[in-house]
């Protein structure tokens, strides 16, 4: 149970914060302060 | 120990990276408040990069771990898991009201609550807190283990490179080079435990080793303790570091989404670090660590051990990333706080964004520098944070709370006082732990004997013992001024 969510947490931070970079990287034009 | 050339070209890639983003904002601060807010633009994937990198440094990369190499799972259940529950109070109760107030900072919204008088002592305990002490001590940490440097050759030089974007670029170069950060920091972390887990073993191998004690999520605290280590969780319902990032939202379903992303992230970021630590404690009682390893540097003992040429150099990258988003962040709240909300607030003379802009700058160095003067005095990275959780608790929860839930219009004085009281008991108690107090190797933490009362105090309740003061001072202010403004 313990080493499960071991992979739990390696998968969440492993896909989790490619996804969100690559989120960030398409939203980068906000930064640009048009609404 | 030897890096490789793969390693250092990792490394120098990142450094590179981070210094052309700071050149990159550089040429879009146009006012002060691009520099500080970055003109209110933040949206929720930003948001959630500079939520994670900034409040998670090397004081959880490394200080987590020394805790649980210590005391084993309880390092997650007391003091990591109480965070989440105010994480999410910040974000579905106390972001939208901070943003209401219309602030760009947490001394300003304060002088939205209780007057002018409450921004000089708030201003002062922001300022001390945002020192990015812990973290330019675990870049002291890093160089002197991964190339055998003086911890504070190692701080000035990763401090230096993060002042230089941070001058350059603001709050802006802080969100971007936060979003490369938090990539790195997350990634990198997730490796290291897919390789520790595949290659020295999970829980399921450790626990047959370690006492049972390492496992029990309550560890062998008493309930008092378990209250005093727990109660510093409520650092985020007045970090100015989270604040800072929600007046720059775009809007409140930014910041709410970005909170629980966040979240999300912290708990997977805790569960590994926990990890790391107790796998540490195990290699030591297994023979694998011989030497007597510092507790701080554990985590790096396995990752020396599990990773190959390449990655090692990414997971240094990744630390040093960790580090830097914070300093960053925090050293342009803590030069803020005294430019912006002391001395343009007090001057006679309205001061011009051009001259706001180069004091905050140097303010900037100056909150850096001093904070790798204090970085080396402490004992364990989590004793610093403890202290300067404990000031910004003792002078800020009580004033800061009571303005959110609107008690703050009913009396000026309260919140003044409070903080005040707060702030002057608090640092009162840390100068007697720092010149009567000794260390306890059993506790490890600094302790005052009390013969007069026959107890021992311990620096963790610098804080439990503070903060009834600044509420006895709040109650004080709000019966003098009899309910009226």
């Amino acid at each position: 149970m313990m080493d499960a969510l071991v992979w739990a947490a390696i998968a969440i931070l492993g896909v989790g914060a490619p996804v969100l970079f690559l989120w960030f990287v398409v939203r980068l034009r906000d930064l640009s302060g048009k609404q | 120990m030897n890096l490789s050339a793969i390693d250092f070209a990792i490394i120098g890639g990142y450094f590179a990276a981070v210094l052309g983003v700071g050149a990159w904002a550089n040429r879009r601060i146009g006012s002060f408040k691009d520099f500080l807010v970055a003109g209110r633009v933040l949206t929720a994937p930003i948001l959630v990069g500079t939520f994670v990198a900034t409040y998670y440094g090397l004081d959880v990369t490394f200080g987590t771990p020394e805790t649980s190499f210590a005391e084993g799972i309880s390092a997650f259940f007391v003091y990591a898991a109480p965070f989440y529950v105010f994480y999410l109070i910040l974000a579905l109760w106390a972001a939208p009201r901070a943003i209401a107030t219309g602030s760009s900072t947490v001394p300003e919204m304060m002088e939205h609550y209780y007057g002018p008088g409450a921004r000089l002592p708030v201003a002062i305990v922001t300022s001390l807190y945002s020192l990015p002490v812990l973290s330019v001590a675990g870049l002291g940490v890093l160089g002197h283990f991964f190339l055998g440097i003086d911890p504070v050759i190692a701080a000035i030089a990763g401090g230096a490179i993060a002042v230089i974007y941070t001058i350059m670029g603001g709050l802006l170069a802080d969100a971007m080079t936060d979003a490369i950060q938090f990539f790195i920091m997350c990634i990198t972390v997730a490796i290291a435990a897919a390789f520790a887990i595949s290659q020295i073993g999970g829980y399921s191998q450790i626990m047959a080793t370690l006492d049972e004690d390492f496992f029990r999520p309550l560890g062998s605290l008493s309930l008092a303790q378990i209250l005093i280590y727990s109660s510093i969780a409520l650092t985020p319902l007045v970090d100015p570091g989270l604040f800072q990032r929600i007046f720059a939202a775009r809007s409140v379903a930014d910041i709410r989404l970005a909170l629980l992303l966040s979240t999300g992230l912290w708990i997977a970021f805790d569960w590994l670090v926990v990890y790391f630590g107790i796998l540490g404690a195990y290699l030591v009682q297994s023979g694998q660590i011989t030497g007597d390893p510092n507790p701080t540097e554990i985590v790096l003992h396995i990752v020396q051990m599990v990773l190959p040429a390449g990655l090692l150099g990414l997971f240094i990258a990744g630390c040093l990333a960790t580090a830097m988003s914070t300093i960053d962040s925090y050293a342009i709240i803590a030069s803020s706080a005294i430019v912006y909300d002391a001395m343009q607030r007090f001057s006679k003379k309205k001061l011009s964004d051009r001259v706001l802009l180069l004091y905050t700058r140097i303010g900037i160095f100056l909150a850096v520098a001093f904070s790798i003067f204090v970085a080396f005095r402490f004992d364990r990275i989590r004793d610093a944070w403890i202290v300067m959780a404990s000031l910004l608790m003792a002078a800020l929860l009580v004033p800061m709370v009571a303005g959110l839930a609107g008690l703050g219009r009913r009396s000026r004085r309260a919140g003044v006082w409070s903080c005040w009281a707060g702030l002057v008991s608090a640092m009162a108690l840390i100068f007697l732990f720092e010149i009567w107090g000794d260390y306890s190797e059993g506790l490890a933490t600094r302790t005052v004997e009390v013969a007069a009362l026959g107890t021992t105090l311990i620096r963790e309740q610098i804080g439990l013992i503070a903060l009834p003061v600044s509420i006895v001072a709040y109650v004080a202010g709000l019966l003098l001024d009899g309910g009226k403004k």
